[in-house]
């Protein structure tokens, strides 16, 4: 992975009930600074729906999706 | 005035429903879209308390009745809420008040905004005399939380999608959430299927590079949905018609009801016995 795609902080929302996989991801994008990468992993469906929805509204960037199994990653670039 | 004196015809249609109680009614009002503002709320629990029993009832229609209102108070009831903006509603066969979610007024996933859309239909076809009741309800998307299938005539908001070949980098995120298998991406090419599509928006709003955008926005049309003895769910029979045409399709709707309903049949049972081409032909 490039050296600037690394995420500087990581959460995992498996398990979490919908709105809290976004609220938690608005949380912890709340404290980065500008420019810094949050990894999160999210489960398919109604949270990668909801999730990427939020982080777009709040002005951040979905720099990548990966899918893994059952699950997604993804990588969120904290905005200006 | 005297019980035998009482026009219960005329209370009905200016929104006083006779209760089982003796002499008392309920009165509707007119509200559209559910919002009623916070000094309309403090001239209501003034009303209730005053003239009702103290307590509102909150209807399946987004509406508001005060119950346990004295035949003699009819009129003061009437007069009060008038001032604070609050008009009768109605019941019998007429046009009903209109039920409409917030929308894009207050939803991230509002499309279009019903509430704007319901005052003006409210305007110009509330209580307006038709064969049987005639319900309508507003959705701002696909969601449909105002259940606008359960309803004689539907409204819908939607937006048509656009691909944007040179804005896409193949994630696969509208794959993912579209819940219609409307979106297919394979090697980063992405194919669209518009029949699936249920115009509801998840593509443009998710998408982290905007390569899905707005191609048209408007309203869905649906008809002859009822709940009732005999329920049943409404259908589409237009999508994305824009606000003018929807006044018109809603004119010449009212007109195929008054012109082709017989005595207490709900435009559902009319398109059902008509037929929903011959509907379709009449009012598009």
């Amino acid at each position: 992975m490039n050296k600037d795609m690394a995420p500087s902080r990581s959460i995992d929302t498996c398990g979490e009930v919908c709105p809290m996989n976004m609220v938690r991801t608005k949380f912890e994008l709340k404290d980065m600074l500008p420019g810094e990468i949050l990894e999160v992993a999210l489960e398919a469906g109604e949270p990668v729906r909801n999730v990427s929805r939020s982080v777009k509204e709040d002005g951040n960037r979905i720099i990548k999706l990966e899918k893994l199994g059952t699950h997604y990653r993804m990588l969120i670039q904290k905005g200006e | 005035m005297s019980q035998d004196q009482v026009d219960y015809e005329s209370l009905k249609s200016g929104g006083f429903m006779r209760q089982r109680q003796h002499n008392q009614f309920a009165f509707r009002l007119r509200i559209v879209g559910g919002y009623v503002e916070a000094d309309q709320l403090r001239a209501l629990a003034k009303a209730a308390e005053e003239f009702g029993d103290g307590h509102i009832h909150l209807t399946t229609r987004q509406g508001i009745e005060i119950p346990f209102i004295h035949l003699d108070d009819v009129e003061s009831v009437r007069e009060d809420m008038a001032e604070a903006g609050l008009r009768k509603g109605t019941c019998g066969p007429r046009i009903r008040g209109i039920i409409a979610c917030q929308g894009n007024t207050v939803c991230p996933r509002g499309l279009v905004n019903p509430q704007d859309l319901a005052r003006k239909i409210d305007e110009k076809y509330f209580a307006a005399g038709v064969p049987h009741k005639f319900k309508i309800s507003i959705a701002g998307c696909s969601a449909s939380c105002a259940k606008p299938q359960e309803n004689d005539f539907g409204i819908m908001g939607g937006v048509e999608p656009k691909w944007l070949k040179e804005e896409c980098t193949g994630c696969g995120l509208c794959q993912e959430i579209c819940r219609m298998d409307a979106i297919i991406v394979e090697d980063g090419v992405v194919t669209f299927d518009r029949e699936k599509c249920d115009l509801c928006g998840d593509c443009i709003s998710s998408c982290p590079t905007d390569a899905w955008v707005i191609n048209k926005t408007g309203y869905t049309l649906l008809i002859g949905g009822k709940v009732g003895r005999f329920p049943q769910l409404a259908v589409k029979f237009v999508e994305l018609v824009d606000e003018s045409q929807l006044f018109e399709i809603l004119d010449k709707t009212i007109q195929f009801f008054k012109e082709n309903a017989t005595k207490s049949e709900r435009i559902g049972d009319t398109v059902n016995r008509i037929g929903l081409e011959t509907f379709r032909k009449a009012v598009l």
